[in-house]
């Protein structure tokens, strides 16, 4: 597993700390075991929090005890839905999930009570002693069936949460001019997060009753403001600290304990802890979206995509959470990174007795792009035209205009990593590689796929700030809001402020995700907290470099115009002096040591009419080459070697670069072959690591990264985001690679070994169409 | 609070509305002028806006807070929080 770095150096050879292999701040703590994560604390006097959740997946509550639950001795308190003192809702985009619910209850995670005890022991059974006269409902469980107006309501309003249609060009006539038209359709599983720390967080009150939380999540000021709702007071009463995250991917971004830790330390004056177990973050946390897309895509015989037409049904269970934005992601990725003049894109989010769907690391991607590259295939074959050249041929360009009709104004490299991608070492020996099978029975295939997805919030208003103080040795205390989240983030923000403010790396400290001590920086999330974060710093770094000159020319009695920087110091032709020393005067006199800067995310005036965020400014690009063996006795598939290029900008440490790339490629494998949330009428039956299996080291094939690295105008040192784009490709490389290696195309991710046996047995209905033509 | 005074010189802000983020997307825009010493409060008790408590007031990227003082000139953003991918 490497990345190629020769062209990274070569351009940034007079950059010192950026583009260099800085070794990850966090990394030792982490891998010795020694870095303690919120779930790790332990406080004197601390209580253990407990949630009393739903026995049904659909019900009416018609009457909440509490009274046995008290009488368990070590019980403090317990908490109803008559407690809250302010919104009795969360939700980022759309608050519709009770924090406590009152009449209803939409799936087994709903919250119904929350214990705080003297012992875990006590709260877990006075969780279970909390009784509700429940009124059993009829389940909604299958999203196509709950879009029919008789359905039952999982809430009032209906169970469309939401419809979007995104129409460009006239699709219907492209198809009657079409030389080949290919319409399927797919479906992809429910993923679940599965960072290695579970939701948790401790929670207590200041010496001046203020509530300060310890909690992991993805933004401390969106955890700040949904508190601060709930609990009916201002939000500078919350302080949220979100750093060390032991994994997030999405998972994190909504409120998941932050808001009863804050009832309770409220209530009982102590502080308070709460960890989700395995199980219950299984049932109660986030997912990804599952989605059934029907795609109708039509080409010319040469090979030119005409038309692109969808229809796209996207599960978000019992709650919308983020699945509004999920849902304009997933459409403005349908389309891929191609020229499309023809687009007729109808979207749905319904609601479903089925968890709650919401945020997850490709944000609706990697769904739709399983549909639009096993079309783009068939279309390929079709028109017996090599699949790598079919997308060179429509790969968007510099200069083009996008599928939904705007110029791309961003970076756009995609056509360079297709390149990279015909150079991989599977690609140009794929015959090779196809030839040796490791026993009889088995296939191997070869496949390649793009990707596609902006960084931000597209066309949402977006803005960060960071802040720069000076201590008296010298050293700089950066605030950045955005949370450590295992993506590198603290190591990038001290590489590019190092660089801004000429100093070594080792002189800059991160002070991330603290809503006291960090400005807002927005979230850890959509790609974008390098590119927020790194903006804001540098943003920041003029105003500090200047009070940095500025004191210098009044120490050495010159003036500013002949100073300069040189590490760590102000120089003038004959005088120096150190940066401590300018701290210490400062000091001395009184003056201010910190300065604030933001930025605002540039952005589109108006979104594509019938969207929310599209476009975004700026969109990062992938090609991907997988090689499979396919065990056609046991259906068991294999990924034996995995090649991706990304065009993510500039990188600013290729360390973390080749991670990042690693990590989503693996989590990518998951969602192709594994992975999926087995909810039965509305009961989840994979709620641990035994039942939902997850790649492990034995899974991983041999992983090669080569970057493309555009300059990006808009990102830190001409940097994208790279958090997403990884795991994008992975799940239609596999299923294509599959097809190329047994002749079977599976429309169902993953692609378990049952689906795909009876698939190649030639199963109908169960995930598998189409046999490959001979010859 | 959010009227000119009669005697201080007002500052002219420009602010920028964004509603719902799943409901309206299109910035409203206005012309403000407030007193001399207007604060984002006093901004946002000019306005018809919901939940102002936990609105985003920002200017050039930075998160103002509610006693923070306007600038004459300044082109305000009042935003509700999003999140998104």
């Amino acid at each position: 597993m490497y990345t190629k770095l020769e062209s990274v150096q070569l351009k940034l050879k007079e950059l010192r700390w950026v583009g260099k292999p800085v070794a990850r701040k966090d990394g030792a703590g982490k891998v010795t075991g020694e870095t303690k994560f919120f779930s790790d604390m332990a406080l004197p006097n601390m209580l253990y929090a407990k949630v009393a959740r739903s026995k049904y997946p659909h019900a009416l509550i018609k009457k909440i005890n509490t009274a046995k639950a008290e009488a368990v001795p070590g019980v403090v308190t317990i908490l109803t839905h008559k407690d809250i003192p302010g919104f009795n809702g969360f939700g980022i985009v759309v608050p519709d999930q009770p924090v406590l619910c009152y009449d209803r209850v939409r799936y087994l995670g709903d919250a119904v009570a929350v214990v705080a005890a003297e012992y875990p022991e006590a709260a877990e059974r006075a969780a279970q002693l909390v009784e509700v006269d429940y009124e059993p409902l009829p389940v909604v469980s299958d999203p196509i069936e709950a879009m029919k107006p008789d359905a039952a309501k999982v809430h009032e309003k209906g169970n469309i949460q939401r419809h979007a249609v995104v129409r460009v060009g006239d699709v219907e006539r492209a198809f009657q001019g079409a030389d080949v038209v290919v319409e399927n359709t797919y479906r992809t599983g429910r993923q679940m997060h599965m960072f290695l720390e579970v939701e948790a967080g401790v929670g207590m009150l200041d010496d001046e009753g203020n509530i300060v939380l310890y909690v992991g999540g993805q933004s401390p000021y969106r955890d700040q403001m949904q508190v601060s709702r709930a609990l009916g007071i201002r939000p500078e009463r919350v302080r949220v600290i979100s750093t060390p995250v032991g994994g997030a991917f999405g998972g994190k971004e909504e409120n998941t304990v932050q808001i009863h830790l804050a009832l309770l330390a409220l209530k009982t004056k102590r502080p308070v802890k709460m960890a989700w177990t395995r199980e219950e973050s299984g049932v109660a946390g986030m997912k990804r979206h599952p989605m059934i897309v029907t795609m109708k895509t039509a080409a010319s015989k040469d090979g030119r995509l005409l038309a692109n037409q969808a229809r796209i049904v996207a599960d978000t269970g019992a709650y919308a959470s983020l699945g509004p934005t999920v849902l304009d992601v997933a459409i403005e990725n349908s389309c891929g990174p191609y020229r499309i003049p023809n687009i007729d894109i109808d979207a749905y989010l319904v609601y479903t007795n089925n968890g709650v769907a919401g945020a997850f690391r490709g944000f609706g991607a990697p769904q739709v792009n399983f549909a639009m590259e096993s079309n783009l295939d068939i279309i390929a074959e079709k028109l017996r035209i090599d699949r790598l050249e079919i997308r060179k041929k429509n790969a968007l360009r510099e200069g083009n205009i996008g599928p939904f009709g705007y110029k791309i104004l961003g970076s756009l490299g995609i056509y360079e990593t297709l390149l990279k991608a015909q150079n991989s070492d599977i690609w140009r020996n794929r015959e090779q590689y196809k030839s040796n099978p490791s026993a009889p029975w088995c296939k191997r295939g070869v496949a390649v796929t793009t990707a596609v997805k902006g960084f931000g919030f597209g066309a949402l208003p977006d803005f960060g700030a960071a802040s720069i103080q000076i201590t008296p040795a010298g050293k700089f205390v950066v605030g950045v809001s955005c949370p450590e989240i295992g993506q590198g983030a603290v190591t990038a923000y001290s590489q590019i402020a190092a660089e801004a403010l000429h100093c070594d790396v080792g002189d800059v400290y991160i002070a991330s995700a603290d809503s006291q001590l960090s400005p807002d920086t927005g979230t850890s999330s959509a790609s974008m907290a390098l590119v927020r974060g790194g903006n804001a710093i540098l943003a920041a770094a003029p105003k500090m470099n200047e009070l940095l000159l500025e004191t210098a020319a009044k120490i050495v009695g010159e003036r500013k115009e002949n100073l300069t920087f040189k590490d760590s110091r102000v120089v003038s032709a004959k005088k120096s002096v150190t940066f401590a020393e300018i701290a210490q005067y400062l000091q001395r006199t009184g003056s201010e040591t910190r300065v604030v800067a933001g930025f605002n995310v540039p952005r589109v005036d108006k979104p594509v009419e019938g969207s929310i965020e599209i476009p975004h400014w700026s969109y990062m690009y992938a090609s991907a080459v997988a090689l499979v063996e396919v065990n056609t006795l046991t259906g068991v598939t294999k990924v034996l070697k995995f090649f991706l290029s990304p065009d993510s900008g500039k990188i600013i440490n290729p360390q973390s670069y080749t991670g990042q790339c690693e990590g989503a490629i693996v989590q990518g494998l998951g969602f192709a072959l594994t992975e999926e949330t087995q909810i039965e009428n509305g009961i989840v039956k994979t709620n641990n690591f035994t039942t939902y299996i997850i790649p492990t080291i034995c899974d991983i094939p041999e992983i090669e990264v080569e970057p493309v690295e555009t300059y990006e105008k808009i990102g830190p040192f001409g940097a994208k985001g790279l958090g997403e784009i990884g795991i994008i490709p992975v799940g239609s490389a596999v299923a294509n690679a599959i097809y190329d290696a047994t002749g079977t195309r599976l429309n169902t991710l993953p692609a378990t070994p049952e689906r795909v046996y009876r698939a190649l047995k030639g199963k109908s209905g169960v995930g598998g169409f189409g046999r490959k033509s001979q010859g | 609070m959010g009227g000119r005074s009669p005697t201080g010189k007002p500052v002219r802000v420009k602010v920028k509305i964004f509603g719902a983020p799943s409901l309206v997307l299109e910035s409203r825009e206005l012309t403000l002028e407030l007193n001399e010493n207007a604060t984002t409060e006093d901004l946002l008790n000019s306005i018809s806006v919901k939940d102002k408590n936990y609105l985003y007031i920002v200017r050039e990227g930075i998160r103002l807070n509610p006693s923070s003082k306007l600038r004459d000139g300044d082109e305000i953003l009042v935003v509700p929080p999003i999140a998104g991918g």
